[in-house]
């Protein structure tokens, strides 16, 4: 259910249960049409620092991620096995709502940043 | 100090599009008035109007100002127009500035975002010259886009004497600092609660954030100082546009401790 990893650095992945565990951290990208291209560009959205979910894809419906990620330092991460963890949450419905409830907090405080960053706050201060 | 006096512009820097440094100099005086960081000026674009600026230069220079303004009105406009040798009239420094006696010994948080880096800048240069005062030094920057950040010459000389962190909102393929909110930077920072000091200055919605980042950590109210620059307009309290609670902010702040305005930060329409 769980696996360590270790990533070098530029390192981009596809996998959706990347966990920063140590210093270090990850750009996630948006793929843009582009990116799907040879040679295409890519947006970076966010950084990922230490101790930080890099996606929760695995946890909501449909289970698919929409973004990627690059590795800007070398650094170690926590893969989960999101198909076994619902399966388990299935079971011991404790369990899972115990992790959506620590989950949701992380989901919402990355939905507030992301509402932050469209503002255009820094234009205004004078 | 509150008659206009004559300065002309001896030196002009874009910094970022619309958004400029001048440095000025006393024409009919040899010296200029003593400032203290946070405190601010009023600048006067001759047939234009006037408006209170933050001062952005080291407060030991003692033969100019340096002023770092956004084009953002017909007033600030017309100052960010002007040139080297010409003229502006300038009353100040009025206000209350940042507690620099009180940062001695402390770990001092520097949270800026967008141009109000410009009223720490003073600040920063202070703590960059006598580093060995200061239990530590960390300066978190937010900006909207990687070319809209001020001061980037600047950065390198800082981030030999103290920590700086930077993020953007937004940023192509080629950055590789941090994206993101301020406020995710500042829940990383590793300081000694009960020895620390926390100046923030920017929007007051990032200030908002911040101090209940801040917070969210433990550091108390009494050791966060924000700084609030709206609505002055005469400076010495008299015509009662920047009153905020029992406060005026062009006589009693702009930098308030926390502490002391809590109960007002969040009131509306104030």
């Amino acid at each position: 259910m769980r696996r360590e990893n270790c990533v070098a650095i530029c390192t981009r992945t596809h996998t959706v249960q990347w966990h920063a565990q140590r210093t270090g951290g990850f750009h996630c990208w948006l793929r843009t049409i582009a990116t799907h291209q040879l040679h295409g560009s890519a947006t970076p959205l966010l950084t990922v620092n230490a101790n930080e979910l890099v996606n929760w894809s695995w946890l909501i419906p449909p289970y698919r991620h929409r973004f990627d990620a690059r590795a800007l330092t070398a650094l170690r991460t926590v893969a989960l096995n999101g198909t076994c963890i619902r399966k388990k949450c299935d079971i011991d419905p404790k369990l899972g709502f115990d992790l959506l409830r620590r989950l949701s907090a992380v989901i919402i405080s990355s939905l507030h940043n992301a509402q932050f960053q469209l503002l255009d706050v820094y234009s205004t201060h004078s | 100090m509150n008659t206009p006096q004559r300065y002309q512009v001896v030196h002009r820097q874009l910094e970022i599009p619309a958004t400029v440094t001048l440095e000025i100099q006393a024409v009919d005086a040899a010296h200029i008035a003593p400032f203290s960081p946070g405190q601010f000026n009023m600048l006067y674009g001759f047939g234009a109007g006037e408006v209170p600026i933050s001062f952005s230069g080291s407060p030991n220079a003692r033969q100019s100002y340096r002023h770092t303004l956004r084009a953002v009105g017909k007033t600030s406009e017309a100052l960010s127009q002007l040139q080297v040798g010409d003229q502006l009239g300038v009353r100040g420094p009025f206000g209350r500035g940042w507690p620099m006696d009180l940062l001695i010994g402390k770990h001092v948080l520097i949270i800026a975002g967008g141009l109000g880096l410009a009223p720490l800048r003073p600040v920063i240069e202070t703590l960059v010259s006598q580093t060995d005062q200061y239990a530590g030094i960390q300066l978190f920057y937010g900006g909207k886009r990687p070319e809209e950040l001020l001061y980037l010459s600047q950065f390198k000389t800082w981030r030999s004497a103290i920590d700086v962190e930077i993020i953007v909102d937004r940023a192509g393929p080629d950055w590789s600092g941090h994206i993101g909110v301020i406020t995710q930077l500042v829940n990383t920072a590793h300081f000694p609660v009960s020895n620390t000091i926390a100046l923030v200055c920017g929007p007051e919605i990032m200030m908002r954030f911040s101090v209940q980042t801040l917070q969210s950590k433990s550091l108390p109210d009494t050791a966060i100082y924000v700084s609030m620059e709206r609505n002055m307009h005469c400076a010495i309290g008299h015509c009662g546009h920047c009153q905020w609670g029992p406060n005026f902010i062009c006589k009693d702040g702009p930098v308030f401790c926390y502490d002391d305005i809590a109960s007002w930060f969040y009131q509306k329409e104030l």
